[in-house]
């Protein structure tokens, strides 16, 4: 029964220190209580500080739904999300609006303000949480990322790729420990795509915790772990060999449903 | 937008209209004046006309008193009423205009009770039978008979600065103030065609001319009955009417009152005040004191502002009654004005309830249209309470956006009142000199200090208070969807 085993592996992995996001028994159900949409779970999950973990899965399989989760924009129908030490799931909405303005994440669609500029949108990041916005580190993000020379140009003139740089930039912004990308290749083609796997690698080797939904297997080759997800279930957990200097972890066995 | 225009432009319409007002009453000295009378009766009713006051005489010492009392007391002129018989006209006798005068105010007297009879409360009704009905009937005859031999002279003001000022325009003779029997008369006196009773063809023709004057009785009802007098001039106890009291006067200046004019003093004739004194002295060299007591004062203030005061100060007084035509015409301008006010603000404030309506649906459009922006802002970390002040400040600064086009659209509309007011004076002819005289050029609304932070903040708060529901329904959105469609 994988409950039994779930439990096991969640309770030891509560007492590692190194998992930065611990999931236990986590759910979300959708609709009404007489027509229930069962979108995840339940799903156990730990996952390593300074890993690059890539949660696999078809449209509708709950990967979007788990990302939602983790990156407290969604709320467990039951079970908990701890992450950063914080629970999640009993956390207020002012409490949860705060740590996401500590992690960073990034979509498909970029999501950037059309309204404002490139250095803007990316100090937005700082300023939606009401934050002083670091102004010399937004330029010194622009400039490891390609996009200094249009810091003053409208989104609306960038081209994908430069949108989804911008969108890392201002995920960056803050210095989160974890940085929750959604699908972030899904709209760029080969070559763009290409570029922002190398950053994310990049960003991965410095030792920030990623984790990458994606229905793409393109970036299992640089992930730490890769989960495959069906039916809002983990069906398969792929410990691979770290590349990043973060602490080692033991390998994990993989999990069936 | 709408809401802030009306409630400026009205506010500052009545407080212009106001303003000049007062203006026009501090330019001229003698607007700025109060009528008082000495009376023993302490109340009385208009409807019972036996009630109607019985004065007293006025001497210079119970002004000396006033003034003491009251520095803000400048000067105090006694009011002289004439009411004249011209001597050489077909009259029969020398009462003849007196009593054909006393009998018409008793006849209107009683037409004015018999119109107030359809009082609703019947107490303020009037006894019928009190009234003569031959008096009623011969009422227009008698009024034709006393306006085709009688001559009604107002010189109740005795300043001549102030009725040469009004008849400028109109001024045939000298100008300069006359002296002893000299006399400043009108040309037609109101109704009276006194040039063609004395056979002139225009105002030229009475220059010069020597006309007697008989000097009046007071209206009986001011007699209280047996009591006795020295003196009493103007409108009170009459000086001895057994005598012939014809006085002679030169004119030596007219007063066209033909022509269209400004004829809003109370005077049309005018005679030198102490000529006229010396007059009924001398027709009552019987009275003990010489020193004629008068019915009525007129009192005149520094500043309009002063008025009120000093009228209330003198109707507190034991045994005197005050009254300022000035104060009453100004509240009766503000009642109207307060009025047009009160119901322009009210469609002010219905714009202001409409705009509600009309915010809620811009800023539920807002919150649609920005959907995206919110779930952005909600990912990047914005808290609930961050999206909703964001937009409850921007529907507050639409209210803030409508006050100041609200704000510019009355200050034009104000400039273009000002405008074509200026072009009217500029152009009908003779109101600009007419105008002048009142010290008055021109008209533009007065804006208080006060009315710009009272329109912001009605029209900040309504738009806020708009904003809220929609604000709240943005701080509610769910970032999720948004945030994964393109």
């Amino acid at each position: 029964m994988h409950n039994t085993f779930d439990k096991a592996n969640s309770t030891k992995h509560s007492k590692d220190m190194t998992h930065i996001i611990e999931v236990k028994g986590a759910t979300k159900v959708y609709g009404t209580s007489a027509n229930p949409i069962n979108a995840l779970g339940p799903v156990d999950l730990g996952i390593d500080e300074g890993s690059f973990t890539v949660i696999l899965g078809r449209s509708g399989s709950g990967k979007s739904t788990l990302l939602n989760l983790l990156a407290g924009l969604d709320k467990p129908t039951q079970g908990t999300v701890h992450v950063l030490e914080k629970d999640l799931s009993k956390a207020s909405s002012p409490k949860l609006a705060k740590y996401r303005g500590d992690i960073g994440i990034i979509f498909q669609f970029y999501n950037l303000l059309p309204n404002l500029n490139v250095t803007e949108n990316i100090m937005m990041g700082q300023w939606a949480s009401g934050g002083k916005a670091d102004k010399e580190y937004a330029q010194e993000l622009m400039k490891k990322f390609g996009i200094e020379h249009r810091m003053n140009a409208n989104v609306k003139t960038l081209s994908g790729g430069e949108k989804q740089r911008v969108a890392i930039c201002r995920a960056l912004i803050g210095k989160p420990k974890i940085l929750f990308c959604d699908e972030p290749t899904g709209a760029l083609d080969s070559q763009n795509e290409i570029q922002v796997k190398d950053i994310l690698q990049e960003l991965h080797q410095e030792g920030l915790t990623i984790v990458l939904v994606t229905h793409a297997d393109v970036f299992s080759d640089i992930a730490d772990c890769v989960l495959h997800m069906k039916d809002g279930r983990i069906v398969e957990n792929i410990k691979k060999k770290s590349m990043s200097p973060a602490p080692s972890k033991q390998p994990k066995k993989v999990t069936t449903v | 937008m709408i809401g802030v225009w009306a409630i400026t432009l009205t506010t500052g319409l009545s407080i212009g209209l106001r303003d000049t007002l007062i203006q026009a009453i501090n330019s001229r000295p003698e607007a700025r004046f109060l009528q008082i009378y000495k009376t023993s009766a302490t109340e009385f009713a208009f409807t019972d006309f036996n009630s109607i006051p019985k004065f007293e005489g006025i001497s210079e010492a119970d002004i000396e008193d006033l003034k003491a009392d009251n520095p803000e007391i400048v000067s105090a002129l006694p009011s002289i009423a004439g009411r004249f018989a011209v001597r050489g006209f077909d009259t029969p006798d020398s009462l003849y205009c007196n009593t054909l005068y006393n009998q018409l105010g008793r006849i209107q007297s009683q037409t004015t009770a018999q119109s107030l009879n359809s009082a609703a409360d019947p107490s303020q009704r009037i006894d019928p039978s009190t009234f003569n009905p031959e008096d009623i009937a011969n009422f227009s005859a008698l009024q034709q008979e006393y306006s085709n031999n009688c001559v009604d002279l107002l010189v109740t003001r005795n300043d001549f600065d102030y009725l040469y000022n009004i008849n400028r325009s109109n001024w045939y003779g000298q100008t300069e103030e006359p002296t002893g029997n000299q006399i400043v008369l009108c040309y037609t006196c109101g109704s009276v065609q006194l040039a063609q009773q004395l056979g002139v063809d225009s105002p030229e023709d009475l220059l010069g001319r020597e006309i007697g004057f008989e000097l009046i009785e007071a209206p009986e009802q001011y007699v209280f009955e047996g009591e006795e007098y020295d003196i009493i001039a103007g409108t009170g106890r009459p000086i001895s009417i057994e005598q012939e009291n014809v006085t002679n006067f030169e004119v030596v200046a007219v007063v066209d009152d033909s022509q269209p004019g400004l004829s809003v003093g109370f005077s049309n004739a005018y005679i030198p005040p102490d000529y006229f004194l010396e007059s009924i002295r001398a027709a009552n060299p019987e009275a003990e004191n010489q020193e004629p007591l008068f019915v009525e004062y007129s009192l005149f203030v520094e500043d309009f502002s002063q008025l009120e005061e000093v009228t209330d100060s003198i109707n507190d007084r034991e045994g005197y009654l005050a009254t300022a035509l000035v104060l009453i015409l100004v509240s009766a301008i503000n009642n109207l004005f307060l009025g047009l006010t009160v119901v322009l603000s009210m469609l002010g404030f219905i714009a202001f309830v409409a705009s509600i309506f009309g915010i809620i649906t811009v800023m539920f459009i807002s919150v649609l249209e920005r959907k995206k922006e919110i779930g952005v802002l909600k990912s990047l970390g914005a808290r609930d309470r961050d999206i909703f002040l964001q937009f409850l400040f921007e529907s507050g600064l639409l209210g803030v956006v409508g006050w100041m086009f609200g704000m510019l659209l009355a200050i034009a509309t104000s400039l273009l009142i000002q405008l074509i007011v200026s072009i009217a004076i500029n152009n009908i002819d003779g109101l600009k000199d007419g105008l002048a005289v009142l010290n008055i050029d021109g008209f533009a609304p007065v804006f208080p200090w006060w009315i710009y932070p009272t329109t912001f903040a009605l029209a900040v708060f309504f738009t806020s208070v708009s904003g809220i529901v929609p604000s709240f329904s943005a701080a509610r959105q769910n970032p999720v969807e948004v945030l994964r469609s393109e």
